[in-house]
């Protein structure tokens, strides 16, 4: 099914020194000169300073590897039908050769050259952050609830709708639309529910928009969040579908893996894809709908989480902070999975029909 | 054949003589340079500002969203892109030195005063590489002038009211020297109400 020698030169061609090289050039540039301000530093308290430091580097290099490698790849992948066109396939494939094996093979070589690019940037990365400290990874949706207004002398009661967690978890509210003065001054306490036992507390100003953070101890399932405001005049919304659970991790460095994963999903859907236009649209032309689909996907806004680069841009805000952002769930490796199959179809069916008018 | 290429490599030349000549024009008509472009700035080159605009906006929706730090990574960003506007200087350190040492966020006294330092030092920056440094003393005074109007158990600087005063009295006379034409009255007035105090 795959041919050695059509994958060894797609990676060959994948991995070309003038590539390589303005790639580690610019990672290196990212890596030396990525620095956290002292007000961000601040900002983020003397607790999460150090992740911070840590994910600014992250955050510079990642871009950089996932966006080049993407562009770079889906590029070559785009080329490489338009190359057999001009007959440059017979002599290294055997005549027998199907056209789903010609197409695995090239699209397997331009994946083993992500993986490549993607391992050494992990490896420089995590060379030059040194952060072997602990962390804490994006977990699932801390509430089933859709959220509501909290405020008027009321006090919100929330399930947590996640299970047992252990401790050291940090469970992160969402808030919104703060109303009544300039800083809504909110209250969260997590309670143990059958003994009514509390479990954690914190406050915290909140303006237009804002975050809370409760660091938990050992938490049992079900426990109810109770939301007040201190001042009965005010008033301000919790968006229950934003929180989420960031469970305790030992090493930061799972941010590289992370990345890693989300590069080898994105690089090979993208070059599938590739392969599928060129081989029905002119090079120029593939380019154009590739670029505009690739645009189309950053900027969507939430539900499109499963196409692939969709949740780059969440990923990084993650990493900016010295966390891990979640590892791709079923559905979006499922929607990975899907965009390839249908991507190398395509182009295999192009094949077919350029063979038999030849 | 070669008179061909003779033609094509005079009008290159051609060309980039009126580049260098467009290039130098722009160069003279923009005034004293501020200060040396970051290298961010120079990679960018002529689309500097634009991006740095970009930078601004997203820098703005990470304020509304409530994330500070990461307000203030990208304002850095879209800082060391466009340098010279010191309104974007003004713009920052007022997130700083008004809206985080707000007695209505609950913070420490302590966290109150090192984000007014911050602001301040971030003024100091600014002064060294904006265009119009003079802008940046009169909102300076201006800060501290304020300050000294406020009680000084709500008041996120340790000095007291003379030293706050006499510190607007010194940024506005920097303001003057550099030729601000509102620095001098600005001075006048805080010069005044310092006498009166000492009396």
């Amino acid at each position: 099914m795959i041919l050695a020698g059509l994958l060894r030169l797609a990676l060959l061609r994948a991995l070309r020194p003038a590539f390589c090289l303005l790639v580690a050039a610019l990672l290196a540039w990212a890596l030396a000169t990525s620095r956290v301000p002292s007000t961000a530093l601040l900002a983020a308290g003397s607790e999460q300073a150090p992740l911070w430091e840590h994910g600014a580097l992250r955050a510079s290099a990642w871009t950089i590897a996932v966006l080049c490698c993407t562009g770079w790849l889906g590029l070559q992948a785009l080329q490489t039908l338009a190359g057999w066109r001009r007959r440059d396939v017979d002599w290294m494939a055997p005549r027998g050769a199907s056209a789903t094996a010609l197409l695995c093979s090239s699209w397997s070589g331009l994946l083993c050259a992500a993986l490549i690019l993607g391992l050494s940037t992990a490896a420089a990365v995590e060379a030059c952050a040194g952060g072997g400290s602990a962390s804490w990874i994006e977990g699932p949706r801390a509430f089933d609830s859709p959220g509501g207004w909290v405020g008027s002398g009321t006090e919100n009661h929330v399930l947590l709708a996640t299970g047992a967690l252990p401790r050291g978890t940090r469970l992160r509210l969402a808030f919104a639309f703060g109303s009544g003065g300039p800083q809504v001054h909110v209250r969260a306490v997590l309670v143990d529910r059958p003994g009514g036992r509390e479990l954690a507390r914190s406050e915290q100003s909140v303006g237009t928009h804002g975050e809370l953070e409760l660091a938990l101890p050992d938490c049992p399932p079900g426990a109810e969040l109770r939301l007040s405001i201190g001042d009965p005049e005010l008033r301000v919304y919790h968006d229950a579908e934003a929180a989420r659970v960031w469970l305790p991790v030992a090493h930061e460095g799972l941010a590289s893996l992370s990345m890693l994963a989300r590069l080898l999903l994105d690089a090979g859907s993208c070059c599938a894809l590739a392969l599928g236009i060129s081989g029905w649209f002119s090079t120029a032309t593939a380019v154009f709908t590739l670029a505009t689909l690739a645009l189309l996907v950053l900027v969507s806004g939430a539900g499109a989480e499963w196409l692939p680069l969709a949740d780059l841009g969440d990923a990084l805000h993650v990493l900016q902070e010295g966390r891990v952002p979640a590892l791709p769930g079923l559905p979006r490796i499922a929607a990975a999975a899907a965009l390839c199959a249908g991507g190398l179809a395509l182009g295999a069916a192009s094949l077919v029909r350029w063979r038999r008018e030849r | 054949m070669r008179r061909a290429r003779g033609i094509e490599l005079g009008l290159a030349l051609g060309c980039f003589a009126l580049a260098l000549a467009i290039t130098l024009a722009a160069w003279h008509a923009r005034g004293p340079a501020p200060a040396r472009a970051s290298l961010l700035e120079r990679l960018v080159g002529p689309f500097a500002a634009l991006v740095a605009s970009a930078e601004w906006v997203r820098a703005d929706l990470a304020l509304r969203e409530g994330r500070f730090g990461v307000f203030c990574e990208r304002a850095e960003t879209a800082l060391e892109l466009a340098p010279s506007d010191p309104q974007a200087w003004i713009y920052y350190a007022h997130q700083l030195l008004w809206e985080r040492t707000s007695l209505e966020r609950g913070s420490a006294r302590e966290l109150r005063e090192s984000w007014a330092r911050a602001g301040i030092e971030l003024l100091g920056r600014a002064e060294r590489e904006c265009a119009h440094p003079a802008e940046i003393w009169v909102y300076e005074g201006g800060v501290f002038a304020a300050w000294a109007e406020i009680p000084a158990e709500e008041r996120p600087w340790p000095g007291d009211t003379r030293e706050l005063r006499a510190l607007a009295v010194e940024a506005f006379g920097r303001a003057r020297a550099l030729g601000h034409p509102k620095a001098a009255m600005f001075e006048q007035a805080l010069r005044e109400r310092l006498e009166q105090s000492d009396r």
